[in-house]
């Protein structure tokens, strides 16, 4: 299974959107680097807002349309899914034998399972029937803090890439 | 620049650029794109409800991010401040970094004028609220408008609130979304244009 991996990460580096990233286009890394950043703010902020509501800042705040913003921080993950898998395409090396995109991805499986378990356990229709100032459940506070946690660590781990496992 | 090269050279800034300690820049650099991430993206949320995303959230039950916002400032204040202090020569001449300065400057310029306008002085809300909250709101907004007691007005307008928008909120907010794009596409392209250092 890993030799099959080693061998497609090879055969990606012989693609042409390989070359365009690891600087056959010279824009084309810092420009997905730029957009990284502008998809990290908009899932941070977005989610971050939604968690925080269940934490108990911004209580006031009914919980259904709070729910709203969800798209909008799915569409800056998408960014960064997009973003991300073209500086793997980049530069593959540079990212499977690295321990901080190890941590990376594990972090981001763990975020991945916490959204799940909302949408899969019922907390979504207990959260959505919050009206103004009411107290979030116990399971939602929880599986919140999980979120924030998870993604601040997946920002810490991508910005430990060069630090700790030398990716550019 | 003689200035600029004492700093750079100072024993905190040699440790900060070359110890290679996990602990010196790669932690200042983390808590520098944590904090954009806050600052921005709490910022870009609010925006994105002040264009009209979420409409159902009352604007004012938003006001309590503002705080947030301001400890993303600050945690960036700080750190950008160690960060150009372990560079000084280069960033204090790049011309990238100016940019990014002017765009952060504009950004939080507008950010106050949100804070103060949109969410301090409710007689900026411009549409008339829902009829059916018409006599209590009415009420609330000529007390306000003699000044006193705005706080304790402010609580029974917040139920009609969700439906009727700022005044100039929708400027404040594209500005911001646009200010802070730029700010960032600049920080990013600090290592990529303008005098370089190597250092990421």
């Amino acid at each position: 299974m890993w030799n099959e991996f080693l061998i497609f990460s090879k055969w990606l580096e012989t693609t042409h959107l390989s070359h365009l990233m690891a600087g056959g286009w010279k824009w084309g890394w810092p420009a997905c680097e730029t957009l990284h950043f502008i998809g990290l703010s908009m899932l941070l902020g977005c989610i971050g807002v939604v968690d925080l509501r269940m934490l108990g800042v911004g209580k006031s705040m009914p919980g259904a349309p709070v729910h709203k913003l969800v798209p909008w921080a799915v569409a800056g993950f998408l960014i960064n899914a997009i973003t991300g898998v073209l500086f793997f395409i980049g530069a593959p090396h540079q990212y499977i034998k690295n321990v901080a995109f190890l941590f990376k991805m594990l972090f981001l499986v763990v975020a991945g399972i916490n959204i799940l378990l909302f949408y899969t356990t019922g907390m979504l229709k207990r959260v959505e029937a919050l009206g103004p100032g009411e107290e979030a459940p116990v399971g939602a506070k929880v599986i919140s803090a999980v979120s924030i946690f998870s993604w601040l660590m997946v920002l810490y781990w991508g910005r430990m890439l060069p630090f700790v496992g030398n990716a550019f | 620049m003689e200035f600029l090269t004492w700093l750079e050279n100072t024993e905190f800034c040699t440790w900060i650029r070359g110890s290679g300690s996990i602990w010196a820049y790669p932690l200042i650099l983390t808590l520098h794109t944590t904090g954009m991430g806050i600052l921005v993206g709490f910022n870009w949320a609010l925006d994105l409800r002040l264009l009209g995303i979420a409409r159902q959230i009352p604007v004012l039950a938003m006001e309590k991010f503002f705080k947030v916002m301001w400890i993303g400032f600050w945690l960036n204040l700080i750190t950008g401040i160690v960060l150009l202090a372990a560079d000084a020569t280069t960033k204090m001449t790049s011309w990238v970094f100016g940019v990014k300065m002017l765009f952060i400057v504009l950004a939080m310029i507008v950010l106050v004028k949100m804070e103060k306008t949109v969410f301090r002085n409710p007689a900026s809300l411009r549409k008339s609220p829902p009829s059916s909250a018409g006599p209590l709101i009415q009420t609330s907004r000529q007390t306000l408008r003699t000044g006193s007691q705005a706080a304790a007005v402010l609580e029974p307008s917040l139920a009609g609130e969700a439906q009727y928008e700022p005044a100039n909120a929708k400027l404040l907010a594209i500005l911001s979304l646009v200010f802070w794009t730029l700010s960032i596409t600049a920080g990013r392209l600090m290592a990529y244009l303008g005098p370089q250092t190597g250092i990421k």
